[in-house]
Protein backbone atom coordinates (compact mmCIF):
# COMPACT_ATOMS: atom_id res chain seq x y z
CA UNK A 1 0.00 0.00 0.00
CA UNK A 2 1.60 3.30 -1.07
CA UNK A 3 1.67 6.18 1.08
CA UNK A 4 -0.25 8.08 -0.40
CA UNK A 5 -3.04 5.75 -0.37
CA UNK A 6 -2.68 5.52 3.32
CA UNK A 7 -3.25 9.25 3.47
CA UNK A 8 -6.34 9.13 1.54
CA UNK A 9 -8.00 6.50 4.07
CA UNK A 10 -6.69 8.87 7.04
CA UNK A 11 -8.25 12.03 5.26
CA UNK A 12 -11.23 9.79 4.97
CA UNK A 13 -11.31 8.89 8.31
CA UNK A 14 -11.01 12.07 9.34
CA UNK A 15 -13.84 13.50 6.94
CA UNK A 16 -16.16 10.83 8.15
CA UNK A 17 -15.44 11.70 11.49
CA UNK A 18 -15.77 15.56 10.86
CA UNK A 19 -19.52 15.10 9.19
CA UNK A 20 -20.42 12.72 11.90
CA UNK A 21 -19.84 15.03 14.76
CA UNK A 22 -21.29 17.69 13.23
CA UNK A 23 -24.35 15.32 13.05
CA UNK A 24 -24.04 14.47 16.60
CA UNK A 25 -23.68 18.03 17.38
CA UNK A 26 -26.92 18.88 16.34
CA UNK A 27 -29.07 16.46 17.94
CA UNK A 28 -27.10 17.31 21.29
CA UNK A 29 -28.51 21.21 20.38
CA UNK A 30 -31.83 19.65 20.27
CA UNK A 31 -31.21 17.68 23.02
CA UNK A 32 -29.92 21.16 25.01
CA UNK A 33 -32.91 23.23 23.48
CA UNK A 34 -34.95 21.22 25.10
CA UNK A 35 -33.15 21.07 28.38
CA UNK A 36 -33.50 24.98 28.18
CA UNK A 37 -37.22 25.00 27.44
CA UNK A 38 -37.38 22.62 30.66
CA UNK A 39 -35.33 25.20 33.11
CA UNK A 40 -37.43 28.00 31.70
CA UNK A 41 -40.66 26.38 33.12
CA UNK A 42 -39.01 25.41 36.27
CA UNK A 43 -38.09 29.09 36.50
CA UNK A 44 -41.80 30.28 35.84
CA UNK A 45 -42.63 28.15 38.69
CA UNK A 46 -40.66 29.75 41.38
CA UNK A 47 -41.93 33.68 39.50
CA UNK A 48 -45.06 32.14 40.11
CA UNK A 49 -44.94 30.93 43.59
CA UNK A 50 -42.70 33.70 45.00
CA UNK A 51 -44.62 36.38 43.00
CA UNK A 52 -48.33 34.45 44.20
CA UNK A 53 -47.54 33.13 47.34
CA UNK A 54 -44.78 35.91 48.84
CA UNK A 55 -45.94 38.97 47.03
CA UNK A 56 -42.05 40.05 46.44
CA UNK A 57 -40.75 42.22 44.01
CA UNK A 58 -39.47 41.56 40.45
CA UNK A 59 -35.88 42.35 40.70
CA UNK A 60 -35.47 40.53 44.34
CA UNK A 61 -37.53 37.65 42.64
CA UNK A 62 -35.15 37.74 39.58
CA UNK A 63 -32.43 37.78 41.89
CA UNK A 64 -33.07 34.68 43.77
CA UNK A 65 -34.76 32.54 40.69
CA UNK A 66 -30.94 33.94 39.63
CA UNK A 67 -29.74 31.90 41.98
CA UNK A 68 -31.23 28.51 41.50
CA UNK A 69 -30.79 28.25 37.95
CA UNK A 70 -28.28 27.03 35.42
CA UNK A 71 -26.14 29.16 33.68
CA UNK A 72 -28.10 30.30 30.67
CA UNK A 73 -31.59 30.81 32.33
CA UNK A 74 -29.44 32.63 35.24
CA UNK A 75 -27.83 35.06 33.27
CA UNK A 76 -31.11 36.33 32.02
CA UNK A 77 -32.70 36.81 35.90
CA UNK A 78 -29.56 38.32 36.71
CA UNK A 79 -29.90 40.89 33.68
CA UNK A 80 -33.46 40.79 34.92
CA UNK A 81 -33.05 41.97 38.56
CA UNK A 82 -30.55 44.61 37.23
CA UNK A 83 -32.67 45.80 34.57
CA UNK A 84 -36.05 46.06 37.41
CA UNK A 85 -33.74 47.63 39.65
CA UNK A 86 -32.87 50.52 37.35
CA UNK A 87 -35.45 53.82 37.18
CA UNK A 88 -34.56 55.22 33.94
CA UNK A 89 -38.21 56.05 32.17
CA UNK A 90 -38.25 52.48 30.82
CA UNK A 91 -41.64 50.88 31.61
CA UNK A 92 -41.60 47.07 32.92
CA UNK A 93 -42.50 45.47 29.56
CA UNK A 94 -39.42 47.28 27.79
CA UNK A 95 -37.37 46.06 30.14
CA UNK A 96 -38.41 42.89 30.02
CA UNK A 97 -38.03 42.81 26.14
CA UNK A 98 -34.89 44.52 25.84
CA UNK A 99 -33.54 42.05 28.37
CA UNK A 100 -34.63 39.09 26.00
CA UNK A 101 -33.03 40.63 22.99
CA UNK A 102 -29.77 41.04 25.07
CA UNK A 103 -29.77 37.69 26.82
CA UNK A 104 -31.76 35.04 25.76
CA UNK A 105 -30.00 34.74 22.09
CA UNK A 106 -29.24 30.94 23.13
CA UNK A 107 -32.79 30.14 22.55
CA UNK A 108 -34.59 29.98 19.50
CA UNK A 109 -36.94 33.12 18.20
CA UNK A 110 -40.16 30.86 18.34
CA UNK A 111 -39.55 30.31 21.73
CA UNK A 112 -38.05 33.93 22.48
CA UNK A 113 -41.75 35.08 21.20
CA UNK A 114 -43.27 32.51 24.21
CA UNK A 115 -41.00 34.37 26.97
CA UNK A 116 -42.04 37.74 25.25
CA UNK A 117 -45.71 37.95 25.38
CA UNK A 118 -45.07 37.43 29.18
CA UNK A 119 -43.76 40.70 29.22
CA UNK A 120 -47.27 42.78 29.40
CA UNK A 121 -48.44 41.29 32.17
CA UNK A 122 -45.38 40.98 34.25
CA UNK A 123 -46.12 43.87 37.29
CA UNK A 124 -49.39 43.95 36.98
CA UNK A 125 -51.73 44.85 40.17
CA UNK A 126 -54.08 41.87 40.01
CA UNK A 127 -51.34 38.83 40.81
CA UNK A 128 -53.94 36.34 39.40
CA UNK A 129 -53.89 38.22 36.39
CA UNK A 130 -50.32 37.73 36.35
CA UNK A 131 -50.13 33.89 37.23
CA UNK A 132 -52.45 33.36 34.99
CA UNK A 133 -50.48 34.88 32.22
CA UNK A 134 -47.56 32.67 33.58
CA UNK A 135 -49.39 29.68 33.48
CA UNK A 136 -50.21 30.08 30.08
CA UNK A 137 -46.46 30.57 29.26
CA UNK A 138 -45.41 27.56 30.61
CA UNK A 139 -48.34 25.48 29.49
CA UNK A 140 -46.87 26.69 26.10
CA UNK A 141 -43.71 26.02 26.70
CA UNK A 142 -44.55 22.41 27.78
CA UNK A 143 -46.10 21.98 23.98
CA UNK A 144 -43.27 23.28 22.76
CA UNK A 145 -41.49 20.76 24.95
CA UNK A 146 -43.61 17.92 24.21
CA UNK A 147 -43.58 18.70 19.79
CA UNK A 148 -39.75 18.84 20.38
CA UNK A 149 -39.49 15.26 22.27
CA UNK A 150 -41.48 13.60 19.64
CA UNK A 151 -39.53 15.22 16.30
CA UNK A 152 -36.23 14.34 18.49
CA UNK A 153 -35.46 10.58 17.09
CA UNK A 154 -36.48 11.49 13.63
CA UNK A 155 -34.54 14.38 13.33
CA UNK A 156 -31.47 12.72 15.32
CA UNK A 157 -31.95 9.78 12.10
CA UNK A 158 -31.92 12.46 9.63
CA UNK A 159 -28.88 14.34 11.35
CA UNK A 160 -26.95 11.38 11.81
CA UNK A 161 -28.27 10.25 8.20
CA UNK A 162 -27.52 13.79 6.38
CA UNK A 163 -24.15 14.32 8.07
CA UNK A 164 -22.56 10.54 7.01
CA UNK A 165 -24.25 11.10 3.58
CA UNK A 166 -22.28 14.21 3.30
CA UNK A 167 -19.29 13.08 4.11
CA UNK A 168 -19.65 9.60 2.30
CA UNK A 169 -19.71 12.38 -1.22
CA UNK A 170 -17.34 14.25 0.28
CA UNK A 171 -14.78 11.07 0.61
CA UNK A 172 -15.70 10.22 -2.75
CA UNK A 173 -15.12 13.35 -4.07
CA UNK A 174 -11.60 13.30 -2.76
CA UNK A 175 -10.95 10.11 -4.17
CA UNK B 1 -35.07 59.24 47.47
CA UNK B 2 -35.79 61.27 44.39
CA UNK B 3 -35.73 57.89 42.09
CA UNK B 4 -39.17 57.25 43.14
CA UNK B 5 -39.92 60.29 40.75
CA UNK B 6 -40.65 59.89 37.17
CA UNK B 7 -37.99 61.50 34.92
CA UNK B 8 -39.70 65.09 34.62
CA UNK B 9 -40.09 65.75 38.64
CA UNK B 10 -36.58 64.02 39.29
CA UNK B 11 -34.97 66.69 36.79
CA UNK B 12 -36.79 69.23 38.87
CA UNK B 13 -35.68 68.13 42.27
CA UNK B 14 -31.92 67.72 40.80
CA UNK B 15 -32.17 71.87 40.22
CA UNK B 16 -34.54 72.24 43.40
CA UNK B 17 -32.34 74.41 46.22
CA UNK B 18 -34.22 73.10 48.76
CA UNK B 19 -32.32 70.18 50.32
CA UNK B 20 -34.62 66.65 49.79
CA UNK B 21 -33.98 66.12 53.50
CA UNK B 22 -35.63 69.37 54.47
CA UNK B 23 -38.96 68.81 52.48
CA UNK B 24 -41.58 67.11 54.64
CA UNK B 25 -44.39 66.25 51.63
CA UNK B 26 -44.35 66.14 47.81
CA UNK B 27 -47.87 66.50 46.31
CA UNK B 28 -48.29 65.09 42.93
CA UNK B 29 -51.57 65.32 41.34
CA UNK B 30 -52.48 64.50 37.58
CA UNK B 31 -53.00 67.45 35.62
CA UNK B 32 -51.91 70.12 38.60
CA UNK B 33 -49.23 72.05 39.95
CA UNK B 34 -46.07 69.89 41.04
CA UNK B 35 -46.13 71.05 45.40
CA UNK B 36 -43.98 70.49 48.29
CA UNK B 37 -44.32 71.40 51.52
CA UNK B 38 -41.32 72.83 53.60
CA UNK B 39 -41.67 74.14 57.23
CA UNK B 40 -45.02 73.71 57.24
CA UNK B 41 -45.69 75.67 54.28
CA UNK B 42 -46.91 74.84 50.98
CA UNK B 43 -44.79 76.09 47.71
CA UNK B 44 -45.19 75.38 43.55
CA UNK B 45 -42.05 74.47 41.56
CA UNK B 46 -41.71 75.35 38.35
CA UNK B 47 -39.35 73.36 35.86
CA UNK B 48 -36.67 75.12 36.75
CA UNK B 49 -36.59 74.12 40.20
CA UNK B 50 -37.66 77.09 41.40
CA UNK B 51 -39.85 77.35 44.65
CA UNK B 52 -42.51 79.25 45.64
CA UNK B 53 -43.77 80.58 42.06
CA UNK B 54 -47.14 81.27 40.99
CA UNK B 55 -49.91 78.41 39.89
CA UNK B 56 -49.41 79.53 36.00
CA UNK B 57 -45.89 79.16 36.08
CA UNK B 58 -45.72 76.18 38.35
CA UNK B 59 -44.66 72.41 36.79
CA UNK B 60 -48.56 70.44 35.32
CA UNK B 61 -47.90 66.57 36.73
CA UNK B 62 -49.60 64.46 34.22
CA UNK B 63 -50.92 60.96 34.36
CA UNK B 64 -47.80 59.67 32.67
CA UNK B 65 -45.37 61.25 35.58
CA UNK B 66 -48.09 59.85 38.18
CA UNK B 67 -48.34 55.88 36.43
CA UNK B 68 -44.09 56.27 36.05
CA UNK B 69 -43.63 56.99 39.93
CA UNK B 70 -45.81 54.39 40.90
CA UNK B 71 -43.89 52.30 39.00
CA UNK B 72 -40.97 53.45 40.76
CA UNK B 73 -42.23 53.27 43.96
CA UNK B 74 -44.17 49.58 43.87
CA UNK B 75 -40.54 48.52 41.89
CA UNK B 76 -42.34 47.66 38.46
CA UNK B 77 -44.83 44.78 40.97
CA UNK B 78 -48.12 46.56 41.63
CA UNK B 79 -48.99 43.01 42.57
CA UNK B 80 -47.01 43.09 45.83
CA UNK B 81 -48.28 46.41 47.42
CA UNK B 82 -51.86 45.45 46.19
CA UNK B 83 -52.86 45.34 49.81
CA UNK B 84 -50.80 48.72 50.38
CA UNK B 85 -52.77 50.65 47.52
CA UNK B 86 -56.23 49.01 48.93
CA UNK B 87 -54.93 50.60 52.48
CA UNK B 88 -54.23 53.62 50.56
CA UNK B 89 -50.59 54.37 51.13
CA UNK B 90 -47.54 52.91 50.52
CA UNK B 91 -44.25 52.46 52.59
CA UNK B 92 -41.05 52.48 50.95
CA UNK B 93 -37.36 52.08 52.05
CA UNK B 94 -36.55 54.97 54.23
CA UNK B 95 -39.88 55.08 55.97
CA UNK B 96 -41.00 57.24 53.43
CA UNK B 97 -44.72 56.80 53.00
CA UNK B 98 -46.83 57.69 49.79
CA UNK B 99 -50.18 58.29 50.04
CA UNK B 100 -52.41 57.17 47.20
CA UNK B 101 -55.01 58.50 45.87
CA UNK B 102 -58.05 57.91 42.60
CA UNK B 103 -60.54 55.90 41.30
CA UNK B 104 -61.64 53.34 43.66
CA UNK B 105 -62.86 49.73 42.18
CA UNK B 106 -65.42 48.54 45.32
CA UNK B 107 -66.66 44.61 45.59
CA UNK B 108 -68.79 43.40 48.34
CA UNK B 109 -69.12 47.13 49.61
CA UNK B 110 -65.29 47.19 50.25
CA UNK B 111 -62.67 48.83 48.56
CA UNK B 112 -61.29 46.06 46.10
CA UNK B 113 -58.24 48.16 44.47
CA UNK B 114 -57.47 51.58 43.58
CA UNK B 115 -57.95 51.49 39.57
CA UNK B 116 -57.17 54.93 38.15
CA UNK B 117 -54.24 56.28 40.66
CA UNK B 118 -54.60 60.12 39.95
CA UNK B 119 -52.46 61.65 43.46
CA UNK B 120 -49.38 60.65 45.27
CA UNK B 121 -48.54 62.46 48.37
CA UNK B 122 -45.19 61.51 49.29
CA UNK B 123 -44.54 61.97 52.85
CA UNK B 124 -40.44 62.13 53.60
CA UNK B 125 -39.68 60.32 56.92
CA UNK B 126 -38.02 62.25 59.71
CA UNK B 127 -37.91 60.31 62.78
CA UNK B 128 -36.82 62.94 65.92
CA UNK B 129 -34.37 61.43 68.25
CA UNK B 130 -34.68 62.24 71.33
CA UNK B 131 -37.78 63.65 71.94
CA UNK B 132 -38.34 61.29 74.61
CA UNK B 133 -35.26 61.87 76.41
CA UNK B 134 -36.93 64.55 79.13
CA UNK B 135 -39.19 62.51 79.93
CA UNK B 136 -37.82 58.86 79.99
CA UNK B 137 -37.03 58.44 83.69
CA UNK B 138 -40.36 59.36 84.56
CA UNK B 139 -41.35 55.93 82.86
CA UNK B 140 -39.51 53.79 85.40
CA UNK B 141 -40.51 52.83 89.08
CA UNK B 142 -38.50 51.22 91.52
CA UNK B 143 -36.22 50.11 88.32
CA UNK B 144 -39.09 48.53 86.40
CA UNK B 145 -40.58 50.76 83.31
CA UNK B 146 -44.12 51.55 83.80
CA UNK B 147 -47.31 51.06 81.92
CA UNK B 148 -47.64 53.82 79.61
CA UNK B 149 -50.17 55.65 77.73
CA UNK B 150 -49.82 58.54 75.78
CA UNK B 151 -52.54 60.72 75.17
CA UNK B 152 -53.40 63.48 72.83
CA UNK B 153 -55.99 64.61 69.67
CA UNK B 154 -55.22 63.61 66.18
CA UNK B 155 -51.63 65.46 64.97
CA UNK B 156 -49.82 66.12 67.78
CA UNK B 157 -46.84 63.48 67.38
CA UNK B 158 -47.84 60.82 69.60
CA UNK B 159 -46.48 58.24 67.16
CA UNK B 160 -43.29 60.33 66.72
CA UNK B 161 -42.71 60.44 70.89
CA UNK B 162 -43.82 56.52 71.25
CA UNK B 163 -41.37 55.51 68.56
CA UNK B 164 -38.38 57.39 70.28
CA UNK B 165 -39.49 55.92 73.94
CA UNK B 166 -39.77 52.50 71.88
CA UNK B 167 -36.15 53.21 71.10
CA UNK B 168 -34.80 54.81 74.21
CA UNK B 169 -36.33 51.41 76.17
CA UNK B 170 -34.79 48.85 73.44
CA UNK B 171 -31.34 50.63 74.15
CA UNK B 172 -31.38 51.83 77.21
CA UNK B 173 -29.48 54.54 78.86
CA UNK B 174 -27.08 54.84 81.71
CA UNK B 175 -29.35 54.74 84.78
CA UNK B 176 -31.96 52.65 83.24
CA UNK B 177 -31.04 49.12 81.48
CA UNK B 178 -32.44 48.46 77.68
CA UNK B 179 -35.39 45.67 77.73
CA UNK B 180 -36.50 43.62 74.53
CA UNK B 181 -39.51 45.41 73.21
CA UNK B 182 -42.10 43.64 70.91
CA UNK B 183 -43.70 46.48 68.45
CA UNK B 184 -47.03 45.41 66.87
CA UNK B 185 -47.04 48.06 63.86
CA UNK B 186 -50.76 47.37 62.54
CA UNK B 187 -50.58 50.20 59.96
CA UNK B 188 -46.52 50.51 59.75
CA UNK B 189 -46.40 53.79 61.05
CA UNK B 190 -44.20 53.44 63.89
CA UNK B 191 -41.49 51.15 62.11
CA UNK B 192 -42.16 51.74 58.83
CA UNK B 193 -40.92 48.84 58.16
CA UNK B 194 -39.50 48.01 54.16
CA UNK B 195 -39.94 44.02 52.97
CA UNK B 196 -40.31 43.40 57.22
CA UNK B 197 -37.15 45.49 57.94
CA UNK B 198 -37.97 48.80 60.18
CA UNK B 199 -36.60 51.82 58.47
CA UNK B 200 -37.32 54.25 61.28
CA UNK B 201 -34.47 53.47 64.30
CA UNK B 202 -36.20 50.89 67.35
CA UNK B 203 -33.45 50.40 69.33
CA UNK B 204 -31.35 47.21 69.28
CA UNK B 205 -33.84 44.68 71.40
CA UNK B 206 -36.90 45.70 69.16
CA UNK B 207 -38.89 43.11 67.16
CA UNK B 208 -41.44 44.15 64.86
CA UNK B 209 -44.44 42.48 63.98
CA UNK B 210 -45.30 44.68 60.57
CA UNK B 211 -49.04 45.26 59.25
CA UNK B 212 -50.58 42.87 61.84
CA UNK B 213 -53.67 43.26 63.62
CA UNK B 214 -53.21 44.61 67.07
CA UNK B 215 -55.02 42.31 69.06
CA UNK B 216 -53.45 39.26 67.22
CA UNK B 217 -49.87 40.17 67.40
CA UNK B 218 -50.09 41.33 70.95
CA UNK B 219 -51.02 37.70 72.05
CA UNK B 220 -48.47 36.50 69.15
CA UNK B 221 -45.37 38.31 70.47
CA UNK B 222 -46.23 37.94 73.69
CA UNK B 223 -46.24 33.76 73.01
CA UNK B 224 -43.48 33.82 71.06
CA UNK B 225 -40.91 36.80 71.72
CA UNK B 226 -40.61 36.66 75.34
CA UNK B 227 -40.80 40.43 75.41
CA UNK B 228 -40.32 42.96 78.43
CA UNK B 229 -42.80 45.93 77.14
CA UNK B 230 -45.22 45.27 74.48
CA UNK B 231 -45.74 48.70 72.23
CA UNK B 232 -48.24 49.66 69.93
CA UNK B 233 -50.23 52.98 68.57
CA UNK B 234 -53.60 53.58 68.87
CA UNK B 235 -55.44 51.78 71.19
CA UNK B 236 -58.51 51.07 69.67
CA UNK B 237 -61.67 48.87 70.78
CA UNK B 238 -62.34 46.54 72.79
CA UNK B 239 -60.46 43.15 71.51
CA UNK B 240 -57.13 45.71 71.42
CA UNK B 241 -57.66 46.21 75.25
CA UNK B 242 -58.16 42.90 76.03
CA UNK B 243 -54.87 42.13 74.19
CA UNK B 244 -53.18 44.95 76.48
CA UNK B 245 -54.30 42.98 79.65
CA UNK B 246 -53.55 39.89 78.26
CA UNK B 247 -50.32 41.16 77.80
CA UNK B 248 -49.90 42.72 81.82
CA UNK B 249 -51.45 38.94 82.54
CA UNK B 250 -48.48 37.44 81.46
CA UNK B 251 -45.98 39.87 83.05
CA UNK B 252 -45.19 42.35 79.99
CA UNK B 253 -45.30 46.37 80.51
CA UNK B 254 -47.63 48.03 77.93
CA UNK B 255 -46.16 51.19 76.19
CA UNK B 256 -49.08 52.70 73.89
CA UNK B 257 -50.85 55.49 72.38
CA UNK B 258 -54.35 56.85 72.53
CA UNK B 259 -56.55 59.49 70.82
CA UNK B 260 -57.84 61.64 73.38
CA UNK B 261 -57.67 64.90 75.51
CA UNK B 262 -58.11 64.46 79.36
CA UNK B 263 -58.48 61.95 81.40
CA UNK B 264 -61.93 61.25 81.27
CA UNK B 265 -61.50 60.33 77.52
CA UNK B 266 -59.30 57.66 78.59
CA UNK B 267 -61.22 56.87 81.40
CA UNK B 268 -64.11 55.94 78.88
CA UNK B 269 -62.05 54.43 76.32
CA UNK B 270 -60.81 52.05 79.35
CA UNK B 271 -63.56 51.38 80.91
CA UNK B 272 -64.23 50.40 84.56
CA UNK B 273 -62.73 47.24 84.41
CA UNK B 274 -59.73 48.55 83.08
CA UNK B 275 -59.23 52.09 84.63
CA UNK B 276 -55.87 50.89 86.45
CA UNK B 277 -54.47 48.93 83.71
CA UNK B 278 -52.30 52.10 83.22
CA UNK B 279 -49.03 53.49 85.56
CA UNK B 280 -48.22 56.25 83.50
CA UNK B 281 -50.38 58.84 81.52
CA UNK B 282 -48.48 61.17 79.05
CA UNK B 283 -50.91 64.17 77.68
CA UNK B 284 -49.58 66.31 74.50
CA UNK B 285 -51.08 69.28 73.14
CA UNK B 286 -50.00 71.97 70.52
CA UNK B 287 -49.70 75.39 73.16
CA UNK B 288 -46.23 76.05 72.19
CA UNK B 289 -45.07 73.66 69.34
CA UNK B 290 -46.58 69.91 67.88
CA UNK B 291 -45.80 67.91 70.03
CA UNK B 292 -45.25 69.43 73.50
CA UNK B 293 -45.76 67.00 76.36
CA UNK B 294 -47.94 68.93 78.55
CA UNK B 295 -48.08 66.88 81.83
CA UNK B 296 -47.69 63.38 83.20
CA UNK B 297 -49.74 61.59 85.81
CA UNK B 298 -48.84 58.58 87.47
CA UNK B 299 -51.67 55.54 88.03
CA UNK B 300 -53.01 57.72 91.04
CA UNK B 301 -53.44 60.45 88.76
CA UNK B 302 -51.13 62.94 90.47
CA UNK B 303 -49.27 65.06 88.19
CA UNK B 304 -45.54 64.16 88.51
CA UNK B 305 -44.18 65.87 85.07
CA UNK B 306 -46.08 69.16 84.02
CA UNK B 307 -44.01 71.57 81.40
CA UNK B 308 -42.76 74.85 81.95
Amino acid sequence: MSMGWLLKCVGALFVMGGCGYMGWHQSQVLKRRIQILREMVQSLLAFKNLTGNYRIPLNIVFDRISGQMEKGIADFYAELAKAFGRKDGSSGDILWQETIEKSMLFLAEEDRQIIRELGCFIGVQDVKIQQAAVDDCMRRLQERIGSLERERPDKEKVYKVVSLTIGGFLVVLLF
Amino acid sequence: MENILSMRPRKVFEKLSIPIDEIQEIHLQAEQPLMIKHQGKEMMIDVCGNPGVPEKEALLVSVEDIQESLAYICQYSLYAYEDDIRNGFITIRGGHRIGVSGQVAVEAGRVKSISHVSSLNIRISHQIFGCGNKIFKYLWDDGKPCHTLMVSPPGMEKTTLLRDLIRLFSNGVEEYPGVRVSLVDERSEVGACYLGIPQNNLGIRTDVMDCCPKAEGIRMMVRSMSPRMVAFDELGDEEDIKAAVYAVHCGCKVLATLHGSCMEDVLKRLGVRNHRLFERYIFLNNSKYIGQIDRILNQNYQTIYESV
